[in-house]
């Protein structure tokens, strides 16, 4: 996929990524009142819409500062993930019945729309495990993260290179079992 | 966890093994599926997690900045006031000036009528043209609240748990002054978790008022939380109550 021509619309992921409030805004001009409309005619109100566009958009702004090339026409890209955010949504709730019709997608950019939601999926399993690790292991893993070199964090925790650098390892190691062990990755795996 | 596997991924991916070393950790790879696997996640942490983090502050930015604006973008834009046929403007706006008068005129206790300003009941903008919810939607919006309740449980039979039609059932039989029935449809959907809870508890406290239960109508409004839309008019009659 990453090998394909962009789309004209990846400005439009562009502008995500560099939080430029201009396409931002021309994004919903453009994009949120399909979006709005649909969620109306499925039982949510413009407030439940307004959640699930900034949900939507928040989710392809992680994707995108990671690795997001667009293949496909934003419209259609953000439309489905809006919509099937709202699906999932409804179903947590009860006594809402999903007709099959609304479910089925016969759509080309259902293919990005999967990668973003198995990106969503990853993220957040990451994100809940890392909070599962200790709260040296946490501190620590942040440090290397956020500062530029193991020195630093070495000099920062006043300990030496070698015991950040073996920590650090350890401290991923654990993340790592962490998250090979749970149900969620087991299912995400093959996606 | 065997830790060895874990500092010879660092260095593995550190580029500091031998040749050999590296050769056999390779073929070790090839054999051992969980290992791979946990090579992979190892390096998939250090490539979203890690950047995840370096980004923290740039992504609270967007996120206060989609705040501002979805709420500029979406509320002219879509809200039921746009959607509003001109009679219903009319209505509101002649409302809103029986408020105002209301306003100059009222004494220092505040009464239920000031507050009892209703949002039109639009529920055929959900995609419905039914006969049975226009003629609901059109009882309510001109004040035929017998006809109103009719209409409404006629809607319910169907939609048994729609807080929507349950909360403007309650304010019908509010206004006809049927004031327990009104309560008890108020405190079930103030109890449930649809976006109209608060809106019930406002309800239940307007309804304390009409009865001039001011001690009740506190209590109720009280329970009415910060970030809820009925809070400011909830705390404007706290004040004068």
């Amino acid at each position: 996929m990453e090998r394909k021509k962009p789309h004209a619309d990846q400005r439009y992921i562009d502008g995500i990524r560099e939080n430029n409030s201009e396409v931002i805004r021309d994004i919903y001009k453009k994009f949120s009142g399909k979006v709005v409309a649909f969620i109306h005619k499925n039982s949510g109100d413009t407030d439940e819409a307004r959640d699930i566009i900034q949900e939507t958009l928040i989710t392809i702004y992680q994707q995108a500062s990671n690795n997001l090339t667009l293949t496909c026409p934003f419209d259609a890209y953000f439309f489905l993930l809006c919509k099937r955010k709202w699906f999932n949504k409804l179903k947590e709730k009860k006594g809402v019945t999903i007709t099959e019709e609304a479910l089925s997608v016969h759509d080309d950019s259902l293919q990005h729309v999967l990668e973003t939601e198995t990106f969503e999926a990853k993220t957040d399993l990451f994100e809940s495990k890392f909070k599962e690790l200790g709260d040296k292991c946490q501190e620590l893993l942040r440090l290397s993260f956020t500062l530029s070199s193991l020195e630093e964090v070495a000099s920062q925790l006043n300990v030496t290179y070698g015991y950040v650098r073996k920590k650090k390892s350890l401290c991923m190691g654990a993340l790592t079992e962490l998250i090979h062990n749970s149900p969620v990755y087991k299912a995400l795996k093959n996606k | 966890m065997n830790e060895e596997i874990y500092l010879s991924f660092d260095r593995y991916l550190a580029h500091e093994m031998s040749a050999d070393e590296r050769a056999a950790f390779e073929s070790a790879l090839a054999s051992d599926t969980a290992l791979a696997e946990k090579l992979r996640i190892y390096q998939e942490i250090q490539a979203t997690v890690g950047p995840r983090y370096q980004r923290e502050e740039q992504e609270i930015a967007f996120r206060k900045n989609l705040e501002r604006i979805g709420h500029e973008q979406l509320v002219e834009k879509t809200g039921r006031t746009v959607k509003m046929t001109w009679h219903l403007w009319a209505a509101a706006a002649s409302i809103a000036l029986i408020c105002a008068f209301y306003f100059y005129t009222s004494s220092s206790t505040p009464e239920y009528s000031t507050y009892a300003q209703y949002e039109p009941l639009a529920l055929a903008e959900r995609g419905s043209e039914d006969a049975s919810i226009l003629k609901a939607q059109q009882a309510f919006n001109s004040q035929r609240y017998e006809e109103a309740v009719a209409a409404i449980d006629t809607l319910l039979i169907h939609d048994r748990q729609n807080d929507a039609l349950r909360l403007y059932k309650g304010i019908s039989l509010l206004e006809l002054d049927r004031v327990e029935e009104a309560n008890s449809l108020f405190t079930e959907v103030s109890r449930s978790s649809s976006i109209y809870k608060h809106k019930a508890l406002w309800m239940l406290a307007l309804s304390a008022l009409k009865q001039k239960d001011y001690k009740t109508c506190q209590d109720f409004l009280k329970k009415i939380p910060a970030d809820s839309p009925e809070y400011k008019q909830a705390q404007d009659l706290l004040d004068k109550l």
